[in-house]
């Protein structure tokens, strides 16, 4: 089997160079949307899909769904395309504004998904019941959803995602509407599926819901991609150095600060250097090579998911 | 099949949950009253007018509950992004518009024979008698009910209300006087404008063929040709409405 079919059969998201242009307004002017996205996620992953409002993530995650079709490239979920029906059979999805049928209560909302999944009544039964508890409207099951909050939406919009039990997840800014008891629940409820080895993949730009659950993180910005990576690689590879070093008299602060835009703070006989990437680290190494530095510490700069995203998304922007 | 009968049963529940429908339910049934205290001062045979207004309260009002209701069947779901997590489910756009027509049209048919039962009830507190061709009229009517909730699905599925409204009804009013079009064409053979009425004609549904009304209120003969042609035309017709707006919501981004 070749390697690109092997990839589309063994990933639980495959997305491959996708673009998605919009028609707007009378003249029908394109809008490029999504540009030639190209993403893989595994089974098993929880990967946290950021971006800034209108970077494309929802436009992204509505092609998965099948909610829009791709202007080029294709989308593939379990090894089936996403334009394809069947494609969903195992997957839940939660909406970013959860909006229900008005009329119906919670408990005639998730009947009626179980049974366009084809789930039989009396695994509905017990499957309602079980989600009604862990969402916590057990009591309020039997009211009209006219009458619930956002935050009641979203639970119930969780609840709705999970009533076939899905190996994948699919949830868009699932934290939005949620006040901190709830955000802790969904924290809770999210790390408990990843346990249980479901696959996840939410988009959000509130970094320290995906700093907290993801494995994996990719950053779309003006509908690319910019940055993907595990979340501790991409943490790691933004972070830089900080380095103490002792000047031997060749370079004065001042020099290195000019020459090499580096931020030098000195204390006593030891300057310490922030140096932002691998360049700026081999020019150290230079400087230590010709015995102008010598080096007493190197250790790596930990940033946060927040700072990292700013990084890149400046970057980009540059 | 499950999965139609499933979006069937959730739009049916959804629609005859709506306050707007029980509103132009009380409409009728307050016209229908109209008509009985206008019938008293009538020159003789109260019963017919009583049965003519109510034969046609009872259409219009159901063509106006499919036709403002049906126009934002499938637009409101999108607009509202309900549509969202349903078509997140392993469901086609197909089976979808599919049981949003079979769900809305139980729910206009039971208005529909809710406001017929009131109008037999009235005819005979006023002492007419239910004859087969009155049964015969409602029944034509209701084809004709269904043919403008599959018309307003067409509609809705790809564009917003005051247009589909406005499609809607101009098909309706050109559907209800295509008799007179086809009188028209068959008066006028050599007319300029006779290749353009028969392309309308073919086109626009054929709404005269479903009122008997005159027939029924009058006591005139009717067969069975009358109502089993034009239900196979109704039957046909509502297929190809609610086949086309598959194939329209089929390509079209719910965003």
């Amino acid at each position: 089997m070749p390697k690109h079919t092997d990839n589309i059969a063994k990933s639980a998201i495959l997305i491959e160079q996708v673009s998605k242009v919009y028609h707007i307004g009378l003249r029908r002017r394109p809008v490029t949307a999504i540009q030639q996205l190209s993403l893989e996620v595994a089974a098993g992953e929880t990967f946290a899909f950021l971006g800034l409002n209108g970077a494309g993530k929802t436009t992204t995650i509505k092609m998965l769904l099948d909610h829009a079709r791709p202007t080029t490239g294709r989308v593939w979920l379990f090894g089936k395309e996403a334009i394809l029906a069947d494609s969903r059979a195992r997957v839940g999805y939660m909406p970013d504004l959860p909006h229900f049928y008005r009329f119906l209560t919670t408990h005639e909302l998730l009947i009626y998904f179980a049974k366009l999944f084809g789930l039989p009544a009396d695994l509905t039964a017990r499957r309602i019941t079980e989600l009604l508890k862990l969402v916590g409207l057990e009591r309020r099951e039997h009211e009209p959803l006219k009458g619930f909050s956002r935050g009641m939406l979203q639970r119930v919009g969780l609840a709705q995602a999970l009533i076939n039990d899905p190996e994948l997840l699919i949830l868009d800014e699932p934290l939005g509407g949620l006040d901190p008891v709830g955000r802790h629940q969904f924290h809770s409820i999210i790390l408990d599926l990843k346990k249980r080895g479901k696959t996840i993949f939410f988009s959000s730009h509130i970094l320290e819901d995906a700093e907290k659950v993801a494995d994996r993180v990719g950053i779309i910005h003006h509908g690319r991609l910019i940055a993907s990576g595990a979340l501790r690689d991409l943490l790691q590879s933004n972070a830089g150095w900080i380095a103490e070093v002792e000047s031997h008299g060749i370079y004065s602060l001042a020099d290195l600060t000019v020459k090499y835009g580096w931020k030098v703070t000195t204390e006593g006989t030891l300057s310490t250097i922030i140096i932002k990437d691998d360049d700026g680290l081999d020019k150290l190494n230079r400087l230590v090579g010709e015995g102008s530095l010598k080096i007493r510490s190197l250790t790596p700069q930990h940033l946060t998911l927040e700072e990292t995203f700013l990084k890149e998304v400046e970057r980009w922007d540059r | 099949m499950m999965r139609i009968i499933a979006v069937a049963q959730t739009t049916f529940r959804e629609t005859i949950r709506n306050k707007v429908l029980l509103h132009l339910f009380g409409f009728a049934l307050a016209m229908m009253l109209v008509g009985w205290i206008v019938s008293n001062w009538s020159l003789g045979e109260p019963e017919k007018v009583v049965a003519d207004i109510g034969l046609s309260v009872s259409v219009l009002v159901g063509c106006a509950i499919a036709l403002f209701s049906g126009i934002v069947l499938v637009w409101g779901e999108v607009e509202k992004q309900t549509i969202l997590p349903i078509i997140a489910k392993p469901i086609t756009r197909a089976e979808f518009i599919i049981g949003k027509f079979f769900g809305f049209a139980s729910a206009v048919s039971a208005v529909y024979l809710g406001m017929n039962l009131i109008l037999l009830t009235l005819l005979a507190i006023v002492g007419t008698p239910v004859t087969p061709g009155l049964l015969a009229a409602i029944y034509l009517s209701f084809w004709e009910v269904l043919l403008v909730v599959a018309l307003a699905l067409v509609f809705s599925s790809f564009s917003a209300p005051t247009m589909s409204a406005l499609f809607t009804t101009m098909i309706f009013i050109a559907g209800r006087f295509s008799g007179d079009i086809a009188l028209y064409i068959e008066s006028y053979p050599l007319s300029a404008s006779r290749p353009l009425l028969e392309g309308i004609y073919a086109l626009i549904p054929h709404l005269h063929y479903f009122n008997l009304r005159i027939e029924a209120v009058h006591n005139l003969p009717i067969g069975w040709a009358d109502l089993v042609w034009p239900s196979l035309y109704g039957a046909l017709y509502c297929t190809i409405l609610v086949w086309i707006s598959a194939i329209v919501f089929k390509k079209r981004d719910l965003a």
